[in-house]
């Protein structure tokens, strides 16, 4: 929600100074992260308190969907009452002493709506309304529920009357100041309001902005990448008049902005939205729209939409017109933006080229009437201009399977990468994208015996940055054409291992029989897999797939020939040395 | 009578596979370097596939060398120092027994291997056991002496078979081994003896008996 208070005409000038006070405080707050922290009363609606009951104070409280930061402490505030704040005498609301309670005190009869929220200071900060829940406490000469209609200042059911209509108790009380203005307190005892002006135009903050959310805490977002802002403004459902004019500005900086690519975005009040050309505002100058609102209400809206190069102020004005006159209107309960309505406008921007690091800061002011100037929170958005960078990762040569494991990683400078396309080449032919956008970083690859396979991968970061380009493999490997001999076609066997303190190896022969019936074709290979960690094979004619081997024999073995080999291995652990053999034939 | 004749038979076949120990001698010359200081190593290991149970004794040793004391034992190596008798099984991957030695002009012991392995090979398993016999110039056991093996410094190796058999490999032309000189009796020996001793004396009694 986003409020903005039109203050009537004869008590604005009364409350300038306080709404200057409340707004320069906002202006300077710390955001809370709105979107994570809720807050909800704990106890039953609505509070009963006994007059009188000050000396024992009754708790309320509300629970935080999570634990909440203490930059963020929870507040209570009235929304309604039927009795004045200035001068409290119904019911005081203490400093709320914990982290989810507060205290009420009655001190007479009366009724007023409660709100719990959370904000960086004591005023709620737009942009970070946290379980804004009401509750309605009711302080009786007796403990009961609230009647479904009006009440009077002795919380006795009365008929309603003049514009009070009721759709449950909590609306029982009329909050209009200009009503109340133009119709003084009467003797009437339905619905009157108890207030006086100044409770009602100290209500929350007024305004909101909001831009690109980018990546991460810092926003990050990519250098060359349109923003896009909007700005909103309500008039609080509590406002006792209309919005007859609203002006919002928006300071741009030239030096950050390319002034030229500002584009207009929707316009919106009430039930209104105008969608202005999308062409860029420097192109059309100034944009200008009138927006008939008969016969609902005798009134045209003139919007006028500005963008001042020199000084990179962009401004929209609404202006509320008498249709006769074609002039703003006189009539002071006229205004196009009614209590409790809500208007918008939009637009984006291209900053220019910067530095990763570089802030992008933005803050409009919207004017109502002759109310002063209410600046909307600064939305501040990170440039992120450094491409991301990746590599596959070093493979194996020769792989023993078609399918063998390729894994990859990457860095980025800013809002970090976000997936990888990964690029295969197969027997040197060109490269085509293996996998697209993935945010794994290691995949299997399954290949042919005896192809050869290249790979390189590109990162992309999470603003849409592209690592450069590549042409060149990252990792290479080949799959070899040897085949396993199955078990029963060999028989695999094992002398003692003689230590050795001059090599400081232990050392043996493998031996490998053919037990088939049919030739097994040179070379063999011995491929030692599951050595003991801290095992090695001293002697190994090279490595495949990760694993140590050895050549058995460069010639075929017919049906029951055997061939030796000699191993040697290195076991600084004295740990117990097994392996399980597998043999190969074929040429890796 | 019949069911004391297939008992026999029974109790024959099963002695029919198993086998005796395997004892060898050693006797290494050891003029050549007499008094080097140097060192002596043992070793009995198992393979790096299935291996059964075998056990080795170094029995009988002498020389007019003098063995420095306070061997280095790792393992399962048992008894000892030398020249008590030492006991390596092959349970655990390295067994080893290294000593100080100022060698005379000879040396001599006795091998002797027996165990599952060599008694009873079960035919399933896929790695043999081996006994290594090195000397060295040096105490530390860095420098082989007596051997033509200087890669690996061994003097003798002995390989127990699958098939329970031992296969001697000798480096050194200084050390002669003799060929098993004792088959010991076995257990089951004994109780081939013994059945066939119950075995002739119920023929006699039965053939007394008879008349």
């Amino acid at each position: 929600m986003r409020h903005l208070n039109p203050v009537p005409p004869f008590c604005r000038y009364g409350v300038i100074l306080l709404l200057t006070l409340g707004f320069e405080q906002i202006a300077t707050a710390q955001l809370c992260p709105a979107s994570v922290y809720s807050l909800h009363w704990a106890d039953p609606s609505p509070i009963s308190i006994v007059v009188g009951s000050d000396s024992s104070p009754q708790n309320i409280y509300f629970a935080p969907n999570a634990q909440l930061p203490s930059i963020c402490p929870p507040q209570v505030s009235i929304v309604t009452s039927t009795w004045s704040t200035d001068t409290p005498t119904v019911a005081l609301i203490s400093q709320c002493p914990s982290a989810n309670e507060c205290a009420v005190y009655g001190q007479g009869v009366g009724h007023a709506t409660l709100r719990v929220s959370a904000s960086s200071i004591s005023n709620l900060v737009s942009g970070e309304l946290i379980g804004l829940n009401s509750k309605d406490v009711y302080v009786t000469s007796q403990p009961q529920q609230p009647p479904d209609g009006c009440v009077d200042q002795a919380y006795n059911a009365v008929p309603c009357g003049g514009s009070c209509t009721l759709t449950s108790a909590t609306s029982a009380i009329r909050p209009s100041a200009r009503l109340m203005a133009l119709a003084p307190l009467s003797t009437e005892p339905s619905c009157q309001p108890q207030s006086n002006p100044i409770q009602i135009i100290t209500s929350g903050d007024p305004n909101d902005k909001v831009g690109n959310k980018g990546a991460g805490s810092p926003q990050y977002v990519r250098s060359g990448q349109a923003t896009n802002y909007s700005i909103y403004f309500d008039n609080i459902p509590t406002a006792t008049a209309p919005a007859q004019k609203v002006m919002v500005t928006d300071q741009l900086t030239s030096s950050v902005v390319d002034m030229s690519t500002v584009s207009l975005g929707k316009i919106s009040f009430v039930n209104n939205l105008i969608t202005p050309p999308s062409t860029p505002l420097a192109t059309i100058g100034t944009y200008s729209t009138n927006v008939d609102l008969r016969p609902a209400q005798n009134l045209i809206v003139n919007i006028v939409v500005a963008l001042n190069q020199n000084t990179g102020i962009l401004t929209w004005t609404y202006t509320s017109l008498d249709p006769s006159t074609m002039q703003p209107t006189t009539d002071p309960l006229a205004g196009f933006l009614p209590p409790g309505t809500e208007g918008s406008v939009s637009f984006s921007v291209t900053p220019k080229p910067a530095a990763t690091g570089t802030q992008v800061t933005n803050q409009a002011t919207v004017v109502f009437d002759v109310n002063p100037p209410i600046n909307t929170p600064i939305w501040a958005n990170t440039i992120d201009s450094t491409r991301p960078v990746s590599k596959v990762s070093a493979l194996p040569t020769p792989e023993l399977s078609p399918s063998f494991s390729v894994q990859w990683s990457g860095t980025d400078v800013g809002a970090g990468v976000q997936d990888y396309t990964i690029y295969v080449s197969d027997n040197a032919g060109s490269f085509t994208a293996w996998l697209t956008n993935t945010t794994a970083t290691q995949g299997n690859y399954i290949g042919s015996a005896g192809h050869s396979y290249g790979f390189y991968s590109i990162a992309r970061d999470l603003v849409g940055n592209i690592e450069t380009s590549k042409t060149m493999a990252e990792a290479t490997t080949n799959v070899t054409t040897a085949v396993i001999i199955p078990s029963t076609q060999v028989a695999t066997t094992a002398s003692g291992l003689a230590y050795s303190r001059v090599t400081q190896t232990f050392n043996g022969t493998v031996t490998v029989k053919n037990i088939g019936t049919t030739m097994i074709a040179g070379p063999l290979e011995v491929v030692f897999t599951a050595l003991p960690s801290g095992v090695t094979l001293a002697n190994a004619t090279g490595s495949i797939g990760g694993l140590t081997y050895l050549t058995l024999s460069s010639a075929s073995l017919v049906p029951g020939q055997s061939a030796t080999v000699n191993v040697q291995f290195q076991n600084p652990g004295n740990v117990q040395i097994n392996f399980t053999p597998v043999i190969y034939s074929g040429g890796f | 009578m019949r069911q004391s004749f297939l008992v026999s038979i029974m109790v024959l076949s099963s002695i029919a596979a198993a086998r005796a120990d395997i004892i060898y001698q050693f006797n290494v010359n050891t003029g050549s370097i007499s008094g080097t200081v140097g060192s002596l190593d043992f070793n009995f290991n198992p393979g790096p596939l299935v291996t059964q149970a075998a056990t080795l004794d170094i029995l009988d040793f002498g020389s007019d060398g003098t063995l420095a004391g306070g061997p280095s034992i790792t393992g399962d190596v048992s008894g000892g120092p030398l020249p008590t008798t030492l006991t390596f099984d092959n349970g655990s991957a390295f067994n080893d027994y290294f000593e100080g030695f100022t060698f005379g002009s000879s040396l001599t012991f006795n091998v002797r291997l027996y165990g599952p392995a060599v008694n009873s090979p079960d035919g399933i398993s896929t790695s043999g056991s081996t006994f290594a016999f090195s000397m060295f110039s040096d105490a530390a056991g860095t420098v082989p002496a007596l051997t033509s093996d200087l890669t690996d410094g061994f003097a003798t190796t002995i390989d127990v078979n699958l098939d329970g058999t031992a296969t001697v490999t000798n480096f050194s032309s200084q050390t002669s081994i003799g060929s098993p000189v004792t088959a010991v009796p076995e257990p089951s020996g004994f109780v081939l003896l013994a059945a066939g001793g119950l075995f002739m004396l119920r023929r006699v009694r039965s053939h007394i008996s008879g008349r």
